[in-house]
Parts: structure tokens; C-alpha cells; sequence
């Protein structure tokens, strides 16, 4: 009782019960795990058998594997996804990064521009552009792989700009990733358009009055005010594009299935982690991708992050 | 109940925001702790409450120690700056608040605030949530709050800072009536105003930078501030500070020398002369003819602004004068003068005869 | 005149463009429900066609002939319910515990936990996997569900919303006799409902529509949830055509839907807190 009536310990008392649910669990599947993921990629180990210290061979399995995709890259394509699927998933997540990132941040950018304008109905476009980011991808995939059938829904809209060429989106390696990167796009742009919309409104009037006033125009506001006071906002836009374009696994998985569809077209470095865990049972090897993909992830929004900071004071 | 501070010190990072504070206060007083923004009046009091740990010191309510209690064991009542009334409860509710969390019964209650609501005459807003209620009336629920508890010691943090002159003037006298003469609770009240703090107090403290400057009742600060801080911050206008000599046991000011009729010896050399302005006449026997530089007109009464050297010196007419901006003006003083040592800026001595 | 001509122009040409992409955007939903009556031979005809005819509710129906589609819907259900009652608490108490009480270090507690966001979640999977496996859990729906009922974003909102509330009605609550619990029942609870409200939509969103997660750990399928159902359904062809995962697909996502249609003011306004930390 004495413990409890002191001012101090009545507080931290509290406290530590207030928090102990949320710390321990974080601690452990957040910290612990993750300092487990990196041990474990010093081992060989299928769960089942003991546990075989391999030192750093994991990683140079992962380097070998990088360097023959590099190799097969230039002499035989076709057998990337067979002999360095690890590549072969880098390969295509970078692609699709590439192509997701810009567009993506681009089309939020300029729908959230629009959006902003007085003008009636902006809610109902809200809730239209954002729909797609409160729906499970899941299902988005499933949907869209109907529309995008030889015959599908899509293609009708295309035959005018291929000549009457029907492409066949998820059967051609050619166009398996692209097909993928229009769900992202269609996907997740609408979500970060609100977030631009909600940027804009919170910039300061007086600042666009007083340019008025100084006569510039509204092509001029938007380059000279606009665009550099919402950076912060498209860095924040382009950072987390990023982090999620790295990491996608759900619509390659159902759009291409865990192998990648043809010719490994829609693999990806988190399709070859589950493969390389969950079906052959190589939880080392598979860690050790995990610590790649986590320093790629890291490095790479560090790196713009930094760029976008950049930018900003000049 | 009395509340003593003992050698209370505070610092929040780097910068210390209380410098050893010894205050005494004393049953049923109205005590005021006046200080200018940032002086740390609302840490102490925050201190008192025990939202705040002193880094050292004591406070001892009743001759107790109660650093190590939880605010809500001390038995002390706060009113706070923006009145901190639950958004999401009713006046009742509000007001009921600290009783339910003693457990009282439920018909002691309803007595026990239709007890302090008419005391206050805020029956009629019970029902009301206090985002319905203006700013007086928000603050007389947030009183009604901490008095239904029966508090030892009534906390305020410049309780009326958020509402208009004409209802802060009328609640200045209400607040005093029912606190101090009605209700004798102990009353530690935060404010920066000194008129506030003139009227109101018993006695009150005065803090700048952290540190306490003079403890007195109005009159002993207003008539014997320890120091140039007291003496320019205490009273409107603010004491003109003049910078003279002592020569030979005389005042030299003006190019005149003010000798005192006391038998009190003057330390010779630089000093700082104060006086009030309510104490410069305009007249002769002048002891300097000064420039009118401009006039204030305050409604009650006038302040000259007039020119000398470098500075100013102000001066309090209650009728306006005849002179126009820029002619010179006689003016005699016709009241006790300060003299504050000019290092230190402690008083030194007052003087109430002289002779120029 | 030149002028307002231009105006015009311009708006209409800004109402072109929105209402063209908020067809792209919702076209995939109509198409899909439209489609969701016609027989399979009918939706996938070329050039598309619009009227169901005959109208036919066998893709529904054949939902429901297999008895895990009802599971699943079940198991979501549950898995997301758990996960948003248990994040309210987790949320609401640990925002205002790490937003108004001392504890030496809470900071430092508080942005060792926020660091977390950066950790993807493809690194602590197997580690995870691997756990659940050794205590006996994997394939347990419950046991999933544990692992997002403390939600990190969720306790940064709260935090920061418990700050914007200022720290007097806190203080007020100490000093007129409620320990550090009771102001929390009291005063931080009732008063963190707009908020929570927004924490529940989005813990529900992310449940509903999790993965990864369910994919990895859950087994067998009546232990599936929607997502995890339907991928298994459509790989599998547990269905002959694809009619009926069109129609899974939609009943899969109208609680969202739905959800988000009624409150996307709440949903809309928790993007401004998200991005403003950003
Ligand atoms: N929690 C805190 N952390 C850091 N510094 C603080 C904190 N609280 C107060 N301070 C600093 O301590 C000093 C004194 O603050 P305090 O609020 O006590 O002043 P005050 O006399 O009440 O002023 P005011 O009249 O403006 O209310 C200020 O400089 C303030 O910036
Ligand atoms: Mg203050």
C-alpha cells in the first residue's frame, strides 16, 4: 500500500499497465523477430531437422544467384526465372517499381489539382478515386483478371489503338508485368490523390491571395507555390509508393500465381521469399532474402528521401 | 490551511525556471504570486498541485510533506487558465466530478452541487454542455468545480485572463468576496496583472525570472519596493527612474541639489532616483523646466511625457494641462523619492522630507 | 467575355477529366456487378454486353451449395472483429499513457516502438512462422489475429490526438481526485471516441482485406478468411467457372464498400493526421 500511495509509483504503475500489452507484443514479434530473421540467416534449418550453422553461405548463395541472373540477363533471358529467381523477382520489382512509382505519384498529383478546384461534387470524386484503396487486393485481382481476358472488358476499350490486336495481358511475358502495374495504379493512385487533396487544403490562403494580387498566373502559382510547398507531401507520396511497389506480393500472386506466371513475368523478391520458405522449406536462405529485400527497402527510401530534402532547399 | 515552499527549485532542461523559493502562506489568506509572463508563477503553482516535481524542496500543507502525494490526495482545488471542463459532460456532471471520484453518495451529490450552484447562480446551466456557456459562465462552473469538494487550498491560474475588462473587473471583487471573506479558504491565485493583484491580495508575492523578488501586502510593495523591478512593475504609470549623484549628503538631479531634512547619512556617488509620477506637479518652485513631448489621455487622469536628456520622465495630472507639445513645462516634485543603489538597483533608502 | 468563355472551358475540361477517371476508377465495381448476373457464356462474350439476359442468380447460388464460402465470411468476420475491439483498447490506452502520464524514458519507449514502421513486414514473417509453429498455433484463427492487436499507427494517432486535447483536462481530472486509471475511464476514453472511430475503420479495412498473413499462417481451408478463400477458390477452381467468384469477389467487398461510402468523411480526415507526420 505504501508503494501505492506515492505520487511517482501511482503513475508508473499505471503506466507500465497501460502499455505492457502493446510493448510486449511489439517487442517480441516486432524486435525479437526481426533479430531472429538476421541470425537466422547464418543457418541452414527446415523447421523439422536441427539447425546447421552455414556461416555466411546463405548470402553467398544469394550473390551467385545474383551474379548468374546478371550473366543469364545478356546471354539466355528465358532461363532466369529457372536457374535465379531471386534475380529474376529483383529484376521485375525494380521494373515495376519504376513504372508505378512515377505514375502513380504523377496522377494523384494532378487528379488531387483538379479535385481542388471550387467546384460541386468533389466528394463524390473523393469517394470514387479512393474506393479502389479500401478494397482488399485480393479481390481487386480477381476482378480485374476477368477484365483483362483475350476477350475481356479491357481489350475492347484497346482494339482501336492496337489495329484490332487483342493482347493477351496475362499470358504473354511481355505484358504480365504491365497488366500488374495498371491494378497498382489503379489501385493506389486514388488513395494518395486524397492525401495530396487533403495536403492542399491545408496551405495557406493568404499566400495564393497575395500572388494573385502580384499578378501571376494560375500556371505560375501552381510551378512557382503550389508544387514546392507540397513537398513534403510528395516526398511523403513517393516514399511510401516506394516501400509498398518493393514489397508487392498480392496481385502477383493471384494475377501470375506463386511461380510467376509465364515465364516468371510477375515474380517478385517477396514471391521468392514465400516460395523459398514455404514450399521448399529453406527458412535460412529465405531469411537472408529478407535482409536483402529490408536493406533494399531501407537504402532506397533513404536515398530519395534525402534527394526530395534536397530539393527542398534550394 | 497554510502552505509553506522551502527552498523549492525547478529547471526544465537547462534553463531554471525556479531559483530556490521560500514562501509561507497562511491560513485563509488570499495570496497572490505576480509576475511578469514566463517568470514561472504557473510551475510553482503546477508545483503545489504536484502535476510538477520540484528538482528540490519541500511543500508542506498543514505542516506535512506532501511531495510524495498524488494530486488527487492532496485536497486541493485548481482553476485552471482555459478552465479545463470535461467537453464530454454536462455542468452537472462537470461539477459532480470530483465528488464521484470519492465515492460520495449519489444524494449527497445532487445536494452538494445545488449547494455551490446557487452559490454561484449557475442552477439554471446544469443541464448545459460547456460548449453552450460564454467565457463567464464556463468559469464560474469550473469554480463551482473545485469548490464542491471543500477544498484545504484553493488554486487559481489567471482565472479571468480569458474575459473581457468589464466582467473581469466585477469578478476580481466577487471572487475575493466569496473566497476570502465568505469561504476563508486559503487562496493561492496566479496572475500577471498587477492591478489584479493589488486589489485582490492579502498579501502577495512577486517572482521574476524564477526568482522571488518581495513578499508584502499591497501597500508594503507599493511603498516600499525592495528593488527597481517592484518599483517600475507595481503601479500605473510605471515609477520614473532617474539616474543622479550623491554628493555631500545631497541629492544632485536636474543640475539642483535636494537636500533631505532626515538625519539619515546618503551613500555618496552614482545612484538611481525614483519617483512616482501621481508625485511630479507641474508648478513652481520647479526644480526643472522640462519639454512636453506628448500627452496620454487615460479617462481617469492624464500622463505627460516629458523630455529630459535622453529619457523620459512621466508625470500624472488628474486635469489636463494648457501646454502644447514642445514648450517647457516647471515641474516640482511633491512626493517621497527612492533611492536604489545604481549596481545593485536595491532600495537603499525612501525618502519622505526633503528640501530642493 | 474572352475571359468567362475561358472559365468555362476550363472547368468543363477539369469535369471531363474527373469524371473520366472516376469511371476508371468505379468501372471494375459496375462491370463486375453487372457481370455477377449474367451466365459465365454471356460475360465473357465480345464485345461486352451490358443487360444480363437471362438474368441469373447461379453465381450466388453456387456460393452458398459450397459450405466454406459462408465459413469464410464468418471467419473474416471474426478475425476483424477481434482485431478492431482489441486495438480500441490497446490504442486508447497506451495513447494517453505514452501522451500524459511520466514514466522516465517514455520517448525513448515510444519511438523504439514507432520504429517499427520501418521494419517490412516480409522480415519478421518466418521468424513469426516459425514461432507460431513451435507454440502450436499456425492455423488458429485466433492466434493470427493476435498479432495485429496492437497496432503501432493507431497508438501514434491516438497519442497525438490525446496531445491536441492539451493536457489540463488531465490534470483537472488528478487534482479533482482520479488516479491515473479513473482519468483514464473517465475523461480519456469517452473523449478519444471521434478517434477511435477512425482507428476502428482503418484496424477493420486492414483486417478485412489482410493476405499475407492469413496465407501464411492459416492451413486448412475452412480456417481461411475471404481473401485467402477466394485465391484458393479461384486457383483450385473449386467452382467450374468464373462466374461465381465475380459474385464472391463483390459480397467479399461490400462490407467496405459499404463501410466506406457511409464514413468517408472519417476516413478521409484520418489521411490528414497520417500524412501531416509524414
Ligand atoms: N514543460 C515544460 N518544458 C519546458 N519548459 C517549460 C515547461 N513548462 C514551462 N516551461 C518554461 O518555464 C518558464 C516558466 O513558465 P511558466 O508557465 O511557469 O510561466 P508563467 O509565469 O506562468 O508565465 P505566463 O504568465 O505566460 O503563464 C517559461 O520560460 C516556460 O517556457
Ligand atoms: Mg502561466
Amino acid at each position: 500500500m505504501a508503494i501505492l500511495a506515492s505520487k511517482k509509483n501511482i503513475e508508473r504503475l499505471t503506466f507500465i499497465l497501460l502499455i505492457i500489452y502493446p510493448f510486449t507484443l511489439n517487442a517480441f514479434f516486432g524486435y525479437f523477430s526481426a533479430v531472429f530473421s538476421f541470425w537466422l540467416s547464418f543457418y541452414s534449418w527446415d523447421i523439422l531437422s536441427p539447425m546447421k550453422f552455414v556461416g555466411l553461405s546463405n548470402y553467398y548463395a544469394l550473390f551467385q544467384e545474383l551474379w548468374r541472373g546478371l550473366n543469364l540477363l545478356f546471354s539466355d533471358p528465358n532461363l532466369l526465372q529457372f536457374r535465379a529467381p531471386f534475380f529474376n523477382g529483383l529484376k521485375n520489382i525494380l521494373v515495376y517499381t519504376a513504372i508505378v512509382v512515377p505514375t502513380q505519384t504523377f496522377l494523384a498529383l494532378m487528379l488531387a489539382l483538379m479535385g481542388n478546384q471550387k467546384i460541386r461534387g468533389s466528394q463524390f470524386f473523393k469517394v470514387a478515386y479512393f474506393l479502389p484503396a479500401t478494397t482488399c487486393s485480393v479481390i481487386i485481382s480477381l476482378i480485374f483478371m476477368w477484365l483483362f481476358e483475350k476477350d475481356g472488358f479491357i481489350n475492347f476499350f484497346i482494339i482501336p489503338f492496337t489495329g484490332g490486336y487483342r493482347i493477351n495481358w496475362l499470358n504473354d511475358p511481355t505484358y504480365l508485368l504491365t497488366a500488374i502495374s495498371l491494378v497498382a495504379i489503379w489501385g493506389t493512385s486514388g488513395n494518395f490523390s486524397v492525401t495530396f487533396l487533403s495536403g492542399l487544403q491545408t496551405l495557406p490562403k493568404e499566400v495564393y491571395e497575395a500572388a494573385k494580387i502580384d499578378g501571376a498566373s494560375s500556371l505560375n502559382r501552381l510551378i512557382h507555390i503550389t508544387i514546392p510547398l507540397l513537398k513534403p507531401i510528395i516526398a511523403y507520396v513517393v516514399i511510401m509508393g516506394l516501400i509498398g511497389a518493393l514489397q508487392m506480393f498480392d496481385l502477383s500472386y493471384v494475377m501470375a500465381g506463386s511461380s510467376g506466371g509465364v515465364g516468371g513475368a510477375g515474380y517478385t523478391i517477396t514471391l521468392d521469399i514465400y516460395n523459398t520458405a514455404f514450399l521448399q522449406l529453406r527458412y535460412g536462405y529465405a531469411a537472408a532474402k529478407s535482409v536483402i529485400l529490408f536493406l533494399l527497402i531501407f537504402s532506397l527510401s533513404y536515398y530519395v528521401q534525402n534527394k526530395l530534402r534536397y530539393y527542398r532547399h534550394e | 490551511m497554510s502552505v509553506e515552499l522551502k527552498n523549492i527549485t525547478k529547471a526544465f532542461g537547462s534553463t531554471e525556471v525556479l531559483k530556490d523559493v521560500n514562501i509561507r502562506i497562511e491560513k485563509g489568506e488570499f495570496f497572490v504570486l505576480l509576475g511578469p509572463s514566463g517568470s514561472g508563477k504557473s510551475t510553482l503553482l503546477r508545483i503545489i498541485a504536484g502535476l510538477e516535481e520540484p528538482d528540490r524542496g519541500e511543500i508542506l500543507i498543514n505542516g506535512q510533506r506532501v511531495n510524495e502525494l498524488d494530486p488527487s490526495k492532496r485536497n486541493i482545488a485548481m482553476v485552471f487558465q482555459n478552465y479545463a471542463l470535461y467537453p464530454h459532460m454536462n455542468v452537472f456532471n462537470n461539477i459532480s466530478f470530483p465528488l464521484k471520484m470519492r465515492g460520495v453518495k449519489k444524494e449527497e451529490i445532487i445536494s452538494k452541487v445545488r449547494e455551490v450552484a446557487n452559490l454561484l447562480n449557475i442552477t439554471h446551466l446544469l443541464d448545459k454542455y460547456p460548449y453552450q456557456l460564454s467565457g463567464g459562465e464556463q468559469q464560474r462552473v469550473a469554480l463551482a468545480r473545485a469548490l464542491v469538494r471543500d477544498p484545504e487550498v484553493f488554486l487559481l491560474d489567471e482565472p479571468l485572463s480569458n474575459l473581457d475588462a468589464k466582467l473581469r473587473v466585477k469578478l476580481r471583487f466577487e471572487l475575493r468576496k466569496l473566497l476570502h471573506d465568505q469561504l476563508g479558504i486559503t487562496t493561492i491565485y496566479v496572475t500577471h496583472d498587477q492591478i489584479e493583484a493589488m486589489t485582490m491580495a492579502d498579501r502577495i508575492a512577486v517572482i521574476n525570472k524564477g526568482a522571488l523578488m518581495q513578499i508584502g501586502t499591497p501597500t508594503e510593495l507599493y511603498e516600499k519596493p525592495k528593488n527597481t523591478f517592484i518599483a517600475t512593475f507595481i503601479g500605473t504609470p510605471s515609477m520614473n527612474l532617474i539616474m543622479a549623484r550623491v554628493e555631500d549628503n545631497a541629492i544632485k538631479v536636474f543640475g539642483r541639489r535636494i537636500i533631505v531634512r532626515d538625519k539619515t547619512r546618503l551613500p555618496e556617488g552614482d545612484i538611481i532616483l525614483g519617483i512616482r509620477p501621481q508625485d511630479i506637479k507641474v508648478g513652481e518652485p520647479s526644480i526643472a523646466r522640462l519639454k512636453l513631448a506628448g500627452e496620454e489621455k487615460l479617462g481617469s487622469g492624464y500622463i505627460l511625457h516629458l523630455n529630459f536628456e535622453n529619457s523620459e520622465l512621466l508625470l500624472y495630472l488628474e486635469r489636463e494641462t494648457a501646454a502644447v507639445k514642445g514648450e517647457f513645462i516647471p515641474v516640482l516634485f511633491d512626493g517621497p523619492l527612492y533611492l536604489f543603489d545604481s549596481s545593485t538597483e536595491e532600495l537603499v533608502t525612501k525618502i519622505d522630507n526633503y528640501e530642493v | 467575355m474572352n475571359r468567362k468563355l475561358f472559365n468555362i472551358l476550363k472547368i468543363s475540361g477539369i469535369y471531363l477529366v474527373l469524371i473520366f477517371f472516376a469511371l476508371v476508377y468505379l468501372m471494375p465495381f459496375i462491370r463486375s456487378l453487372f457481370g455477377s448476373f449474367m451466365t459465365w457464356e454471356q460475360a465473357s462474350y465480345f464485345p461486352p454486353q451490358w443487360i444480363p439476359n437471362p438474368m441469373t442468380f447461379t453465381n450466388y447460388l453456387k456460393l452458398v451449395e459450397i459450405s466454406l464460402f459462408p465459413t469464410w465470411i464468418i471467419n473474416t468476420a471474426i478475425y476483424s472483429g477481434i482485431i478492431v475491439l482489441v486495438n480500441i483498447l490497446t490504442a486508447s490506452m497506451s495513447g494517453y499513457a505514452f501522451a500524459s502520464l511520466n514514466f522516465p524514458k517514455k520517448d525513448l519507449i515510444f519511438n523504439t516502438l514507432l520504429a517499427l514502421l520501418m521494419i517490412p513486414p516480409f522480415v519478421t514473417l518466418i521468424p513469426n512462422f516459425i514461432i507460431y509453429v513451435k507454440l502450436g498455433i499456425i492455423d488458429n484463427l485466433f492466434g493470427l489475429a493476435i498479432l495485429s492487436t496492437a497496432n503501432i499507427s493507431s497508438i501514434f494517432l491516438m497519442r497525438q490526438y490525446y496531445f491536441s486535447l492539451g493536457k489540463e483536462l488531465f490534470e483537472a481530472a488528478r487534482i479533482d481526485g482520479a488516479n491515473p486509471l479513473k482519468a483514464f475511464f473517465y475523461i480519456a476514453l469517452p473523449l478519444g471516441r471521434p478517434a477511435l472511430g477512425a482507428i476502428s475503420i482503418y484496424n477493420f479495412l486492414a483486417a478485412w482485406n489482410a493476405f499475407l498473413g492469413p496465407l501464411v499462417f492459416l492451413r486448412s481451408p475452412e480456417n481461411y478468411t475471404l481473401p485467402v478463400g477466394l485465391s484458393f477458390a479461384f486457383s483450385r477452381s473449386i467452382w467450374s467457372d468464373y462466374g461465381p467468384i465475380i459474385a464472391g469477389s463483390l459480397i467479399a467487398s461490400a462490407p467496405t464498400i459499404l463501410l466506406f461510402v457511409v464514413l468517408n468523411k472519417y476516413l478521409i480526415r484520418g489521411i490528414v493526421i497520417r500524412a501531416s507526420k509524414g
